[in-house]
């Protein structure tokens, strides 16, 4: 069998960088006519490649714009890569930024249903575990009420429940845990490493070095689009400290 | 999506459509009737000024063209005649084809009464009537017929008319071939999808069976969500897609009834079905040229295959539309009019609405994307088509030379279709499903080829 549940080959990702950014008809006229219509192409990810085993943890590090994001984005299907292929075996579910697919103005069962549906649960599925999430999350009686008197705390239980209720293959997490009150941050961590054990990969961004060195088995170092270094959380981990 | 179950809905796809055929070979028959006829109404003049005098007769002869004359209707004028009969006698190039009589008694004063004929006639030839009454009476003149229904004849309360129907038996053989052919096309290509199946190929129909299978529970959630937002806060709710037509319709039914006098019959009815046919086509397009933009921080952050958004808020237009029927029945039982077997062919006009829409949509809400001009200039470009389309004013108003340039507007298609099956209870002529279909299916493929073609653009312009 095989383990290798994401394997990337040679990624690129490329944002045409619009010079002067034209979204009215007019204007894309007139600068075709007078051909100034002049792009650039920026390079967000390149020549990237690399493969995550089946349970593995991956930490990816880097500094601010260095295309972590993009990366996981890229990985979650949300952007097409310009070159390159990514694989994945099974199924993903992305965790990019809280309550992304919510719906602020539903109410939090509704929006259980919703994202739930995002993530591509059945309604059966749901159904089952409705009250598990909602435990889970430790929401109580707010969940009849609309999204938009939560606190953010809330938001994030309510979305860190949904997103693990289901045992994903693949699990895709930017900087989610640093939010919530330490309470639900160790339960979450907790949670983490049951999904973990259970065979789930996870891709892990953080800028907490720390952690990564907790939880991770390897380390991917991404700097200005192409990887730094990849390997042993220790020995990565070191050098970015070093650098 | 595994190969049995794939095998299991292409044969009750295959049921469904065999199921389809037959009954719309039923409808056929009655409803159908334009094969020879080609406006609704308009019958042939039969006789003019005098009177069918006692033992008289009176001949009229009506065009040929069928293969089989289904049914004469004529309006009588029954002057003072209560007894006796009126002997009516087809036939074709001096053969007798049938002989009716008619008792006076029953004939009411312009009142339709229909005769029966149901024979084989030829082709090429017209056929002649001839009406004869045997009984005399001292008081003049006993039997005429009329018809109230002509007026784009000068002078045209003297014309006695009849309408008639008849059928060309080769356009029911048509219409197996046309079903057949379907038929076969609809085996081939499920036969072609289950070879792709078993060969695992990728294929663009396999995906997309696949993937509204995998997000369907997703797009009954987007559009429920689309619904509940809609009227959220309201105290009505949902009774305003009820309302909303009703209320539209009163004022334009005010408007143009007593400032501009218009002569369509059943104008209520006329008027709603035309708004409510509309009323879908331009929420459903408004609603869709923001989709893709409206809903850019869901499209940041999970992967739903993009085409969901666009197609989410047709559908719930198209649930809008469908409460708004609600209306157009009770306005249409109040005016007199009938459910007939015809509106068993409703859901095909709206399904093709809504697979233009769905076209529509996709091109709109790609466009928007690169050019947010686009949601502006089609709110005017909306209004326009609007007045383009004979919602309000009667087709007849449009000069003859530009007639065929008018008939290109797809919405004229649907609406034509749809008011057939409600104002007369019959299906219109065979090349409009042809035109409709066409009609809907071009920008369909078009918005399809050009939202693949630059959704994986989306992300970057957002």
């Amino acid at each position: 069998m095989d383990d290798t549940m994401i394997r990337v080959n040679d990624l690129g990702i490329c944002f045409r960088m619009d010079r002067n950014k034209t979204t009215n008809l007019k204007e894309y006229v007139v600068r075709a006519l007078k051909r100034q219509n002049s792009y650039e192409d920026f390079w967000a990810l390149r020549n990237i490649s690399f493969d995550v085993k089946r349970g593995e943890v991956l930490g990816i590090i880097g500094h601010n714009g260095a295309g972590k994001s993009t990366l996981l984005k890229a990985i979650s299907r949300i952007i097409d890569p310009a070159e390159g292929s990514i694989e994945c075996n099974g199924k993903v579910v992305p965790m990019l930024e809280l309550g992304s697919g919510f719906d602020y103005e539903l109410s939090g069962r509704e929006n259980v249903y919703l994202n739930g549906a995002v993530l591509g649960y059945t309604k059966n599925f749901i159904d089952e575990n409705y009250q598990a999430i909602v435990d889970y999350s430790e929401i109580g009686d707010f969940i009849h009420m609309p999204l938009k008197i939560y606190s953010s705390g809330m938001i994030a239980r309510l979305a860190f429940s949904i997103a693990t209720m289901v045992k994903p293959d693949i699990l895709i997490v930017d900087e989610i845990l640093s939010v919530g009150d330490e309470y639900f941050q160790e339960k979450s961590y907790k949670r983490m490493m049951e999904l973990m054990q259970g065979g789930t990969t996870v891709l892990f961004v953080s800028h907490s070095l720390a952690q990564i060195r907790l939880m991770c088995s390897r380390v991917l170092w991404i700097e200005h689009g192409t990887i730094q270094q990849f390997g042993e959380t220790n020995q990565v981990c070191d050098s970015y400290q070093l650098r | 999506m595994k190969r049995t179950t794939f095998q299991k809905a292409a044969l009750m796809g295959a049921a469904g459509l065999i199921i389809f055929t037959f009954v719309l070979y039923w409808l056929v028959y009655d409803v159908w009737r334009y094969s020879v006829v080609d406006v609704p109404h308009v019958g042939v003049p039969l006789y003019s000024g005098e009177n069918l005098l006692q033992g008289g007769e009176m001949h009229s002869s009506i065009p040929g063209g069928m293969d089989r004359l289904d049914t004469l209707t004529v309006w009588p004028h029954v002057a003072g005649m209560q007894e006796g009969t009126v002997t009516l006698e087809i036939s074709q190039d001096s053969t007798h084809i049938a002989l009716h009589s008619i008792a006076a008694a029953e004939l009411v004063e312009y009142t339709p009464y229909t005769v029966e004929v149901r024979a084989l006639v030829d082709e090429s030839s017209p056929i002649d009537l001839r009406f004869t009454t045997e009984s005399r009476r001292d008081d003049g003149a006993i039997l005429s017929f009329y018809c109230s229904k002509l007026d784009n004849n000068e002078g045209s309360s003297d014309l006695m008319t009849l309408d008639y129907y008849g059928v060309k038996d080769r356009n029911l053989t048509f219409y197996w071939i046309v079903m057949g052919s379907l038929l076969i096309l609809y085996t081939a290509f499920c036969l072609w999808l289950d070879d792709c199946l078993k060969k695992n190929r990728k294929n663009f129909f396999i995906d997309l069976f696949r993937e509204l299978r995998q997000y369907s529970f997703l797009m009954s959630q987007l559009v429920s969500r689309d619904f509940n937002n809609k009227y959220r806060q309201s105290i009505l709710g949902v009774l305003w897609s009820v309302l909303n037509p009703l209320l539209t319709m009163t004022v334009m039914y005010l408007v143009f009834s007593t400032l501009f006098k218009s002569t369509v019959e059943h104008f209520a009815v006329y008027l709603l079905s035309g708004i409510t046919m509309f009323n879908f086509f331009t929420e459903s397009s408004s609603l869709g040229v923001d989709s893709i933009t409206g809903n850019a921080s869901m499209l940041n952050k999970v992967y739903v295959p993009r085409y969901i958004y666009p197609i989410c808020r047709v559908f719930s237009s198209l649930i809008n539309l469908l409460f708004s029927l609600i209306p157009l029945f009770i306005v249409m039982l109040i005016s007199g009019l009938r459910f007939t077997k015809a509106f068993l062919l409703l859901p095909i006009p709206i399904i093709l609405l809504f697979l233009f829409a769905c076209g529509m949509s996709l091109l709109l809400s790609t466009s928007n994307v690169f050019f947010r001009d686009t949601k502006f200039l089609w709110s005017v470009v909306v209004m326009m088509w609007t007045y383009m389309t004979p919602l309000f004013y009667s087709e007849s108003i449009i000069p003859a030379r530009f007639l065929s340039l008018y008939h290109m507007n797809p919405m004229y298609q649907y609406i034509y279709f749809f008011r057939n099956i409600i104002l007369y209870g019959l299906s219109p002529q065979p090349i409009i499903y042809l035109y409709s279909v066409l009609t809907c299916l071009v920008p369909l493929a078009l918005g399809i080829w050009v939202f693949r073609k630059h959704q994986n653009k989306f992300v970057l312009y957002l």
